[in-house]
C-alpha cells in the first residue's frame, strides 16, 4: 500500500540524524545574498560613488575654470543621492519577519515606487545634463569663434539665441530625445540587471494574491 | 555574543531551517548558502521578535521569506531566483537526506510552485490552517483547498515515480 505523504514525512524525520546543520563560517560577518539586502548594498555603493563623483567634478571644474558647470552637474547628481537616501530609508522599514505576503508585497511596492521616482528623475537628469554641457560648449570662446565664422560665411542664416537655426534645432532635438528616453534608458538598465528577479517576485505576489482571494 | 545566539537560539531549531532550505535548493552548495543566509537574517532580525508568536513560528516565517527572496548564485545568470529551473544533472545532487522516501517526497515538493512548497512544508510540520495562513499572509479558508490540491499533485508525482 502506498504511504501517505504525511506518514512519509513523519517517519522520515523520526530520527533527526539526517538533520545535521551544515558548518557555517564567520556567520555574522557574511555578506547577504538576499534580494532586498542586495538593493540596500547597491543603493549604498551608488550613493557613495555619486558623492565621490560630485567632489571630483567640483574640484576639476574649479581647476579648469568651469565653476558654474561643475556646480550645476553637482546639484543634478545631489538630487540622485537624495532619492537614493529616501529609498534606502524606506527599504529599512521592510520587515523580513512579517508574513510572506506583506514582505513580498511591501518590497514589490517599494520597487515600483523607486522605479517610478527614478524614471521621473532621469526624465529631467539626462536632458538637463546635456543642456548644461551643450550650453557651456556652445557659448565658449572656441565655439563662438566657429559659429561666428559660419555666420560670416552664410550671413542669411537664421539665428536662434545667437546660434544658427540648425545648431539650435539639433540642440532642441537632442534635449527632447533625452527627455523622452531618459526613463526608458533607466528601465532598460534595471531590467537587464534585475529583470528575472523582478519577474519572479511578480509571479510570487500574484500567486499569493490568488491564494488570498 | 554572536556565537551564543547561534548555539542557543538557532541550532536547536536547525531542523526547521534545514527542511525549508532543502525544499528551495537543488544542490548541497546551494543548500549550505541558503542555510547560512537564513541564519544570518534571523540574527539580523532578532530584535524584531516581539514574542507574540512562538520562536519556532517566527523562524518559519523568516526562513520562508529569506528563501523566497534569495538571489541564486549561478555563473550563467547571477540574478536568478531559487526556483529557476536547473538541469537534471544538477537535480541529481539534491539527495539530501538518508531516508529515500523523504528524498523522493522532496523531489516532488520541488516540482511545486514556491508558494505551494511553503504551504505544504508548514502543513507537514503540523501547523494549523490558521497558523499557515498567518505565516504566509493569506486567507485561512483557501489553505485547506490548496493543501488538498497540493497533496493530490504530490501523490500523483510520487505514484508515477514509484510505478516507473
Amino acid at each position: 500500500m502506498t504511504k501517505s505523504i504525511e506518514s512519509i514525512w513523519k517517519e522520515g524525520f523520526i530520527e533527526n540524524d539526517s538533520l545535521v546543520a551544515p558548518k557555517i563560517n564567520d556567520l555574522y560577518n557574511q555578506k547577504s545574498k538576499n534580494l532586498i539586502d542586495k538593493f540596500h548594498y547597491m543603493f549604498s555603493i551608488n550613493r557613495k560613488a555619486i558623492i565621490i563623483a560630485i567632489g571630483v567634478i567640483l574640484v576639476l571644474s574649479l581647476i579648469f575654470g568651469l565653476p558654474y558647470l561643475g556646480s550645476f552637474i553637482s546639484v543634478l547628481l545631489a538630487g540622485l543621492v537624495l532619492i537614493g537616501n529616501r529609498g534606502s530609508k524606506q527599504l529599512d522599514k521592510l520587515d523580513k519577519t512579517t508574513n510572506s505576503y506583506e514582505y513580498l508585497k511591501g518590497f514589490s511596492a517599494w520597487r515600483d515606487e523607486m522605479i517610478a521616482t527614478y524614471c521621473k528623475a532621469y526624465t529631467y537628469f539626462y536632458p538637463l545634463l546635456f543642456m548644461g554641457l551643450a550650453i557651456r560648449f556652445l557659448y565658449s570662446e572656441d565655439a563662438r569663434s566657429i559659429i561666428n565664422a559660419i555666420v560670416l560665411e552664410s550671413p542669411n542664416t537664421t539665428l536662434i539665441f545667437g546660434l544658427p537655426w540648425y545648431i539650435a534645432s539639433a540642440f532642441l532635438v537632442i534635449t527632447g530625445v533625452f527627455y523622452n528616453f531618459g526613463s526608458y534608458l533607466y528601465k532598460i538598465d534595471v531590467d537587464l540587471v534585475y529583470g528575472s528577479s523582478f519577474k519572479k517576485l511578480d509571479e510570487l505576489v500574484l500567486e499569493m494574491e490568488s491564494l488570498r482571494n | 555574543m554572536g556565537a551564543d545566539f547561534y548555539i542557543n537560539k538557532i541550532l536547536p531549531y536547525a531542523g526547521i531551517i534545514i527542511k525549508i532550505c532543502r525544499a528551495y535548493t537543488n544542490s548541497q552548495d546551494d543548500f549550505e548558502d541558503y542555510y547560512q543566509e537564513v541564519c544570518l537574517q534571523i540574527w539580523r532580525s532578532r530584535h524584531n521578535f516581539s514574542g507574540q508568536s512562538e520562536w519556532s513560528t517566527w523562524l518559519y516565517r523568516v526562513s520562508l521569506n529569506v528563501c523566497l527572496t534569495y538571489l541564486k548564485k549561478s555563473k550563467s545568470d547571477p540574478h536568478k531566483f531559487a526556483s529557476d529551473s536547473l538541469p537534471e544533472e544538477v537535480m541529481a545532487d539534491s539527495q539530501g537526506f538518508d531516508d529515500e522516501s523523504i528524498n523522493r517526497l522532496y523531489a516532488g515538493i520541488k516540482k511545486l510552485s514556491e508558494i505551494d512548497r511553503a504551504v505544504i512544508l508548514l502543513y507537514l510540520e503540523e501547523h494549523s490552517y490558521q497558523e499557515i495562513a498567518t505565516i504566509i499572509g493569506t486567507n485561512q479558508n483557501n489553505i485547506g483547498v490548496r493543501i488538498k490540491r497540493i497533496k493530490d499533485r504530490l501523490s500523483k508525482i510520487l505514484n508515477v515515480e514509484e510505478n516507473s
